[in-house]
């Protein structure tokens, strides 16, 4: 190795360590979104908080990430990736199918305090799309802003059960392109009326309408919360607010 | 080796699962429960029909991973469960997708759902069974009157052996099956729309 393929060996490390350290200064991550198992249950450093977030269109195999909350007192930022290295069908998201919707029951670890998601100001909300066999990986990401941010508060005792997110995709028309990783070939989809269609290989980024209601609380998700939980039979319930802004 | 253990563990529940649902529908075991009571059929046949809906979808989670998009039928689990509803409403067996309501009221059984959850302590965790079933109940004239979602559930351990492994989860199942049945006799019961329906 010549003394100049050294110098620019060395000028790409520090280039690189540049970057890396950028990027950690720009990381908004404050917190992490519990996993349903007891011991996290036990162990909320502030509040606990519960919510069903219900997607509606399974067979697109959906994957929930940055999911980002603005503490509107303090400013800070929660950046809950419990679904960035679970994708669905991962025991360790619990989520189940019913018709033709996903169910995930979400517990979040958050100060007191008012609440806003809103991809305006911070990150996408994003959707992957797992493509091809159950192991395949998920390379694609439905990008959606969020322009009325949804709002909500935690309040200081017992868990707060902020009660339904429902997204839903209602129009994606654009066409994309997959290729086959393993042949090569190329095949055309259309996404319409939110109908995923058999494919294979991965997509693109693509663009589509979700839509965001927030229905409220069901006594139901309560049952099946403590039903699935132990650690949670003897924790006082409160309804919080949750609601789109307009 | 504990996660192939574990891996193994969990192939294993799912596959005696499925097996254990194609063995046959669990029963009801009234002898749990309060209902039915003699006599006590609140609702009157000649103004309320009990039906499988023709529609009706019956569907399972088990540990999501391993059958995620894997629907089966849960071998016929919806039939005894209306029955044991219907019985207790009206003192009727509940019909099979009619097509002449007869100008009744009719609570139609549109979803089954069966889901499994490990609960992650343990070479053999406990389990939590949930079924959930979903009623519509629509007026003489058709139209829809109320939506209905009942949940019935079941937590106990799994024994292990190849006998007792399907036994465990066969007896945990039908727990969780009466467990919705008595719910949904509650709650229909209880709704003040039905009862202005069909009431006695």
């Amino acid at each position: 190795m010549t003394i100049r393929t050294c110098k620019k060996t060395i000028a790409l490390l520090l280039l690189i360590s540049l970057a890396g350290y950028a990027g950690c200064s720009l990381e908004r991550v404050k917190s992490q979104a519990l996993q349903p198992q007891d011991k996290d249950l036990d162990n909320v450093k502030d509040s606990l908080v519960f919510l069903v977030v219900n997607i509606k269109q399974p067979r697109a195999r959906l994957k929930l990430r940055n999911f980002v909350a603005k503490n509107l007192t303090s400013q800070e930022t929660y950046s809950f990736a419990f679904h960035d290295n679970f994708i669905l069908g991962s025991s360790q998201l619990q989520h189940t199918v019913n018709g033709d919707t996903v169910e995930h029951l979400v517990f979040l670890d958050l100060p007191p305090a008012t609440y806003s998601i809103s991809s305006m100001e911070f990150f996408d909300f994003q959707y992957g799309i797992a493509t091809g066999n159950l192991t395949g990986n998920t390379t694609t990401y439905l990008n959606y802003d969020l322009f009325k941010p949804v709002n909500f508060e935690v309040k200081a005792d017992g868990v707060t059960d902020l009660g339904q997110l429902n997204i839903q995709i209602i129009q994606s028309t654009q066409t994309y392109t997959t290729e086959n990783a393993y042949s090569g070939l190329q095949s055309t989809y259309k996404l319409t009326n939110a109908y995923m269609h058999t494919m294979s290989g991965s997509i693109r980024r693509l663009d589509g309408i979700l839509n965001f209601t927030t229905p409220g609380h069901r006594d139901i998700d309560l049952k099946k919360a403590k039903g699935r939980y132990p650690a949670l039979r003897e924790k006082v319930f409160h309804k919080g607010k949750m609601w789109i802004e307009e | 080796m504990a996660f192939m253990k574990k891996k193994f563990l969990v192939l294993l529940l799912s596959a005696f699962l499925v097996a254990s649902c194609s063995f046959g529908p669990p029963i009801i075991d009234m002898s749990q429960s309060d209902f039915p009571v003699q006599g006590a059929n609140p609702f009157d046949p000649a103004k309320l029909l009990v039906q499988v809906g023709p529609n009706a979808t019956g569907q399972s989670n088990f540990e999501s991973r391993i059958n995620y998009h894997i629907a089966y039928e849960l071998a016929g689990t919806e039939v005894p469960y209306a029955e044991a509803v219907s019985r207790q409403l009206t003192g009727q067996v509940p019909e099979t997708s009619a097509n002449d309501t007869g100008g009744k009221a009719v609570l139609t059984l549109t979803s089954l759902t069966h889901n499994a959850f490990l609960h992650d302590s343990g070479d053999l965790p406990d389990v939590t069974e949930e079924i959930i079933a979903e009623w519509e109940l629509t007026g003489p004239d058709g139209t829809i009157v109320e939506n209905f979602t009942f949940l019935g559930q079941e937590t106990g351990p799994t024994e292990w052996g190849t006998s007792a492994l399907p036994k465990s989860i066969r007896k945990r199942s039908l727990a969780a099956t009466t467990n919705l049945y008595l719910n949904t006799v509650d709650g229909l019961v209880s709704s003040a729309k039905l009862d202005k329906l069909a009431g006695n």
